[in-house]
Order: structure tokens, then sequence, then C-alpha cells
């Protein structure tokens, strides 16, 4: 049985063996079986960074149009609400932006500074253009742990990467998304939050948050 | 007479992956079939299923493929009557194939257990009636059960699967209010393996529940009500 190189599905083993591994899959016409919840996890995330590299495409071909900056700086101004009597610091905001919004989609970053201004550096970011318009949407496939995202590709056009893999690739583009909520709210809530890219190849994403003359005096 | 016997090997500390390694290989032959192979977390303990209608067939068996290992402490055999796979052992299955385009089959990770119940003497038969009762939820699906021929520590074995140890626990805990249970023993299998195919596996079980059946109508008295 050992050389059987067989997958099982439905009975957890605290050990990898292979074997004869019988499984158990309770079907009944009709009824989808649910995603366990970690994966269930796993493919919102997924859902998610492909939703987001689709507004962010979209968003480098319309740089520059008002009315879809707009339409983001809007998102910003609402998310602001209320919050604006609350003392912000900079640590604090590059911490839990790592924290809550980085980290749970694959961005890997670091961030320095103290409560008046504060640095992150992004070292990986997969939202970039990998899963722009894939076929994810419509089909699961198993894939996934093949698709990881090398740091070498992470800033590169899907284009580029699918079609030629070329490095570094003739145009490196960044990701726009979070570029455009994140300043109009800090605006409203009396910070800045700035982004420029290092010359590095692939570039980094840099990110300056700096509590503005209006907050401190608060 | 056709049974099943559950076997739990003792292995001596460190030599674990030796063991379980010689045992997952054993192969039918002297009128013993290995049916599964199991490791238990709390002890270590492998444990083996195994199909024989022959007490001598199986101590030669044992004795020349089990207790021949070094590593085997000590071996504790016991012959499960009226061994029963549960409606919700249907939904067992074969491993698929592997690859790019195989469906994504996998609904859930559940735990698998065995249950040792201690039962009260006169209420073997009411007891195990009831666990033959039990209906699958979603948090726990009952597979197997039998009587463990009312050795000291327990009467009736029982296999299910469960989706957290702590449905595992409301499981148990249902089963031990009811009139008769004295005592639990809960096992996690922490891994296990058909040493045979399913389909042999059933119908080698499916002839031991036949047979057990026909025996208790000609003579139902033989377990106490």
């Amino acid at each position: 049985m050992q050389s059987e190189e067989k997958r099982t599905t439905g009975i957890k083993r605290l050990e990898t063996r292979i074997g004869r591994l019988w499984g158990f899959r309770r079907e009944e016409k009709g009824v989808v079986a649910r995603l366990s919840p970690e994966r269930t996890v796993g493919r919102l995330v997924h859902l998610f960074v492909a939703s987001i590299n689709t507004v962010g495409s979209f968003l480098r071909e319309k740089m520059g149009e008002n009315g879809v900056q707009s339409m983001f700086e809007y998102e910003g101004e609402r998310f602001g609400e209320g919050w604006e009597k609350r003392a912000w610091r900079a640590d604090d905001i590059a911490e839990n932006m790592i924290r809550l919004n980085f980290q749970p989609f694959g961005v890997e970053a670091q961030y320095s500074g103290d409560k008046d201004k504060a640095t992150i550096v992004v070292s990986k970011c997969p939202l970039p253009e990998r899963f722009l318009q894939s076929v994810e949407f419509l089909q699961e496939f198993t894939i996934e742990p093949q698709v990881s995202i090398r740091g070498d590709e992470m800033f590169a056009s899907l284009d580029k990467v699918s079609q030629t893999w070329d490095w570094p690739p003739k145009k490196t583009e960044i990701c726009a998304t979070c570029r455009i909520v994140m300043p109009k709210l800090g605006k409203k809530l009396g910070f800045s939050w700035k982004h420029h890219i290092t010359n590095d190849v692939p570039p980094k994403c840099v990110f300056d948050v700096e509590i503005t003359k209006h907050q401190k005096q608060t | 007479m056709e049974l099943i016997f559950l076997t739990i090997c003792d292995v001596k500390s460190g030599r674990d992956e030796a063991v379980y390694s010689r045992i997952e290989k054993l192969r039918g032959g002297e009128g013993v079939t290995p049916l599964v192979i199991g490791r238990l977390y709390e002890d270590a303990d492998v444990m083996l299923l195994l199909h024989s209608a022959d007490m001598e067939s199986l101590d030669d068996y044992l004795v020349r493929n089990v207790r021949s290992i070094l590593d085997v402490q000590e071996l504790i055999v016991v012959p499960i009557y009226e061994f029963r796979l549960l409606s919700s052992f249907g939904f067992v299955v074969e491993p698929e194939r592997g690859g790019a385009s195989a469906k994504v089959l996998e609904p859930e990770e559940l735990l698998f257990f065995m249950a040792k119940i201690d039962v009260a003497p006169t209420r073997d038969r009411a007891v195990y009636e009831h666990v033959l009762s039990i209906k699958p939820t979603r948090e726990v699906v009952p597979l197997m059960t039998g009587h463990t021929f009312h050795s000291k520590e327990f009467d009736l074995v029982i296999f299910f699967l469960a989706r957290s140890l702590e449905n595992a626990w409301d499981f148990v805990k249902a089963l031990r209010v009811f009139d008769g249970v004295w005592d639990s023993e809960v096992n996690l299998i922490a891994h296990f393996e058909g040493l045979t195919t399913l389909k042999r596996f059933k119908e080698l079980v499916s002839a031991v529940s036949a047979r057990g059946g026909r025996r208790r109508r000609a003579g139902g008295k033989r377990i106490a009500e």
C-alpha cells in the first residue's frame, strides 16, 4: 500500500504517511458539501485578492481620471466619519495597517518610527496583477500551493509573467489600490499617508505616515 | 466462526516508526486478513483490526508476524462479536487518484475516535441497541460497533468520527448517561490506513454481521437483555 500515492479527504490524520487512506464523503444528491473552515478562509482571501487586482488594474488604466479617484476618496471619507476626535499615533497606524490589512493577504512589511512619524516598507506584495482576471472565479483549482508569489515576480504584470517570464520585465508596475483610499481618510482623521516606491528591482512600496499638526495639537 | 479482532500493540518508546512500518506491511494469509491499521494518540499504541474464522490460525499469525517484532512489548487481542457497520459507514470512500483536474472532495476534516464502553451486567443488549440507534449528525458520525467479549475493561467498542474534540466529548458524555454504561475510555486515532480494499473490508464485516445475526436468532439469550 505504501506506493499508492492517492489523495484522501474527510478524515483528519496527524501523520502524513501515504497508504490506503480511506476517506469520508457525506454526499447527498443535490446537497453541496461545504469547504472546510480553513479552506473557506483561504478561498475568501483568494477571491478578495483577485478582485483587488482587478480594481488595481482598472485604476491604473484610468489613473488621472477624476471620477474614479473621487469614488475611492469618497469611500475614505465615509470610513473616517466619527473618528476625527481620536488621538492617532503614527506607529500604531503603521502596526495596525500591517497586522490587520497587509498580513491577512500575504503582504509582508515592516515598520519603524514613533508616535509622530512612521514608515512602512513592503517587502512582498502578492496583489499586483498576479491573479488578475483569474479563472479561479469560475473554478477552484487545487494548485494553490504552487501559485505562491515569488519575490521576483510580484511586481510584474501578468502578461509579462505568464507569457514571457522575462525578468526584470520591461515595464514594472505597482499596485495602485492601497495608495488611493488612505490619503483622503488620513486627511480627515489627522495624518498624512504618502506612498513612494524604491529603486530596487523589483521596487518596494514605502508608506510614510505622519501625524499632522492639527492632530498633534489635539 | 468468523470474527473481527481488535489488536492493540504496545510499542517500545522511540521505535514507533519502525514498528508501524513493519505492521502496515502485513498481508493476509494463514486464515487471517488484516483489515485496518491505526495509531492511537494517547499511548502511541498500534491498533489492528483483523478478520479470522479460526482462533488457532489467528494465534499462529500473531506469533509469527506481530509478536516476532522485537519492539512490540505487549499485545492485547480482543474478539469483537456482532461487529456492525453503521449506516454512515456507507460514506467511507477509497482514496481518489490525485491530479490537478481532480474534483475537490474535502467537505470537512473529521477526527477518528474509538470509544471503549464498560457496560453493566444485564444491560449489554440494551446498550448495544442504543448505540445502533444513534443517528449521525453534522458533528458526530458513528461508523461501526461491536461487543468485545466482556473483558474486565470494556464490553463494547464504537468507532466514530467527530468534527472536533468538543463534539467527541459531547457524544461520549451523552453515551455515559445511558442506563447501563458504567465507564468509558476514548482514544483518538491519530492515523489509520486500510490494509485491504474497502470493498473487501465491507464484505468480510458483512459476513461476520450476518453470521452473528443468525446466531443470535438461534440462541438469543447468549447476551444479557
